[in-house]
């Protein structure tokens, strides 16, 4: 039986439930009390999702068998077994987008956190607008730096905040100043 | 008591200084809503040392008018971008977020904005009737009654669940596990936090609900292309009739209006139980009240008008026992108390006896604050409308950079960037296999507000707390949703065996 997204995504949740719920054992009482409440029906529960989506996993190969079995008309086995690939391949195209805009935001965070808002932000743009959206680089440019300004005004001058400078940039710059 | 009401009234809305810090703290609250993270607490912050050695009444005017209006503007990119601005906008991305995709932008943002309005409208008229018996209803709130508040509203994850309970309720579970993340307040035990220190105070509720909602939709967004409205704008009729459509909404549903604004102004009134809990307790209760509870997370206007008048709502209740008693009612008004103490206003019972003026002057500055940023924001929110029908690749960047502003903005703190990484994996795990979210939020916000309230219960009644009075009131309260549900489920059950 293939492991399909559905039961994986059932499978983590068990699993942050199970983890909750071990760590839990090791707190004191009245520490531990709520969690084992509220964690061990989560369990159960996500348990039973389980089985719901192991038996809906199942409900298309019965489908499919039962067409085999009975050979109505052999084309509409193949036609049943095309839609099926395309399925897959549709799935395999939606899983790569899915994982170029984590990435995306994930460089985001990354960025941010190393480098600070004010130098990954107009980066972010141009690359997102440029490479992802294909759009030309002067647009790319021009909005990226419209947006920084905009946020800059904001943020910086206007309300006076102070904004993560980045790990790597405070570190480069005490390197230069000392 | 008339004349005074009347007078004030007068004054507020003649005398020139008033009327323009009116209309300058709106536009700095409507600013400071709109962008997720700022909020009323920080718009306070900053304008303390601007009123610092004003006179009594215009600083807390200027003050009270900017705190009023937050809630009103943080819906517009929670019901364009599925961004909740603060923590009490989440509920209304459940519905908002799916009525702009459907095309309905306009509608659904008449519909909240005109709510918000009457909302904190009715909120300041709550306030007003209230102050005769303020001090018994405030006193007879205990920890146990707490807990049965936020036992109530967990209850509501049932009518949320959709068409699976499994992934509802144990999804709702999942969010009352993470409220449990941080420092016990019973034994002062570090939770799931293990050596990281910013967890010790518990996961930051604007991230978490900026992980859950806001950066899953803009990726699927991504993923599927086009604009936020799945409707061409060609097919939608984008003019001010969609808004007014939304306004009527509004009248359409004018119980729930009713009874949403007499929660949240209560829940505001209460110290400790916060805005969140408001919105997400009205948004449970208009799905239990509703016929068709199924339309719910698919873009039902009610989903939008009963978190909106509650937040709005909340803003009168909890200024009650801020100004009379010196307690405020939530993390905003802890603020504003100190701003007032600043300008020389000495919060306690006799204030009402001493300083009638200002307490009216008060009331009304929220009634005309209220009042004037709908109208200021039903002027643009057509404009702002046709934001949900640019490319979506144009406008992710914009909101997952709003959204990591806002994760840092929430605490300062650049842990929550990675936090935020983190829990929009499972966020976006929930959108993607169709796990319902708003369980998830309910089950944050009251989590920790039920154990609290629990632990201390426990300590000052035992097991009797149950007993209590109220308690039981809230206990048949529980007992009727629960049966409610039951009996809903086995209806629509029957109905489709009965169909089938």
């Amino acid at each position: 039986m293939p492991l399909n997204g559905r039961i994986g995504f059932t499978l983590v949740m068990l699993s942050a439930f199970a983890i909750m719920v071990a760590l839990a054992l090791d707190y004191p009482p009245a520490a531990r009390f709520l969690p084992l409440v509220i964690g061990i029906p989560g369990i159960a529960l996500t348990i039973c999702q389980l089985l719901v989506d192991i038996r809906e996993l199942r409900r298309p190969s019965r489908a499919r068998d039962k067409l085999r079995v009975h050979r109505p008309d052999e084309s509409a086995v193949s036609a049943r077994v095309d839609q099926l690939a395309g399925d897959r391949d549709q799935t395999g195209s939606v899983l790569a987008r899915e994982i170029v805009l984590f990435a995306y935001f994930f460089g985001l965070v990354a960025g941010v956190v190393l480098f600070g808002f004010w130098l990954t932000l107009p980066v972010f743009m141009i690359v997102f607008f440029g490479v992802h959206e294909r759009e030309t680089w002067r647009f790319a440019l021009s909005l990226a730096m419209a947006g920084t300004a905009v946020l800059y005004i904001v943020f910086d001058r206007m309300l006076s905040i102070v904004l993560h400078e980045g790990f790597i940039t405070v570190a480069v710059r005490e390197f230069f100043t000392q | 008591m008339i004349e005074i009401m009347l007078s004030t009234l007068v004054e507020l809305v003649t005398t020139p200084r008033l009327v323009g810090l009116i209309g300058l703290g709106t536009a700095i609250g409507i600013f400071l809503g709109a962008v997720p993270g700022l909020g009323g607490k920080l718009g306070i912050a900053l304008l303390i040392p601007f009123v610092f050695g004003m006179d009594m009444i215009p600083g807390a005017v200027l003050l009270l008018s900017m705190h009023a209006v937050t809630g009103t503007s943080g819906q517009i990119s929670a019901i364009l971008f599925g961004v909740p601005g603060t923590g009490d906008d989440a509920a209304t991305v459940i519905d908002g977020y799916p009525m702009a995709k459907n095309g309905e932008a306009g509608r659904a943002l008449g519909a909240s904005l005109v709510a918000s309005g009457v909302g904190g409208v009715i909120g300041a008229i709550i306030f007003a009737i209230l102050i005769p018996v303020l001090e018994p209803l405030v006193l007879s709130f205990s920890p146990a009654e707490f807990f049965l508040l936020a036992l109530l509203g967990i209850t509501f994850i049932a009518f949320l669940s959709g068409s699976s309970i499994y992934k509802g309720i144990s999804v709702g579970l999942f969010g009352m596990m993470l409220a449990f993340v941080g420092m016990d307040p019973q034994t002062g035990t570090a939770r799931y936090s293990g050596e990281f220190l910013f967890l010790w105070d518990g996961m930051s509720l604007i991230t978490v609900i900026l992980a859950v909602f806001a950066v899953p939709e803009m990726i699927a967004l991504g993923v599927k292309g086009g604009s936020i409205s799945r409707v061409s704008m060609s097919t939608t009729k984008y003019s001010y009739r969609e808004l007014l459509e939304g306004s009527l909404d509004v009248y359409r549903h004018r119980w729930l209006v009713l009874r949403t604004s007499i929660i949240g102004a209560v829940i505001g009134i209460i110290p400790g139980l916060g805005g969140s809990a408001a919105a997400w307790l009205c948004y449970g209760h208009a799905v239990q009240s509703s016929k068709t509870p199924e339309r719910f997370g698919r873009g039902a206007v009610e989903g939008v008008i009963a978190p909106e008048t509650a937040s709005n709502a909340k803003e009168g209740g909890s200024l009650l026992p801020t100004l009379f008693f010196g307690i405020p009612g939530s993390s905003g008004m802890a603020i504003m108390l100190g701003a007032f103490l600043i300008l020389g206003i000495q919060p306690g019972p006799t204030l009402i006896s001493n300083n009638l003026q200002l307490v009216w002057m008060l009331i009304w500055a929220l009634v005309v604050s209220n009042i004037v940023a709908v109208i200021g924001l039903l002027a643009i929110a057509r404009w702002v409308a046709l934001l949900s029908f640019v490319r979506g690749g144009l406008l992710i960047p914009f909101v997952l950079i709003l959204c990591v502003l806002g994760a840092f903005l929430a605490e300062g703190r650049w842990e929550n960037l990675v936090l935020l990484a983190v829990l929009s994996v499972i966020g976006y795990g929930l959108l993607r296999f169709d796990w319902p979210r708003a369980p998830f939020a309910i089950g944050i916000v009251l989590g920790g507000i039920a154990e609290k309230s629990l632990h201390k219960a426990l300590a000052l009644w035992g097991l009797e707390f149950f007993l209590r009075p109220l308690s039981l009131v809230l206990l048949a309260l529980i007992a009727l949703t629960v049966a409610w549900a039951i009996y809903k489920g086995r209806r629509k059950s029957g109905g489709a065996v009965g169909a089938a």
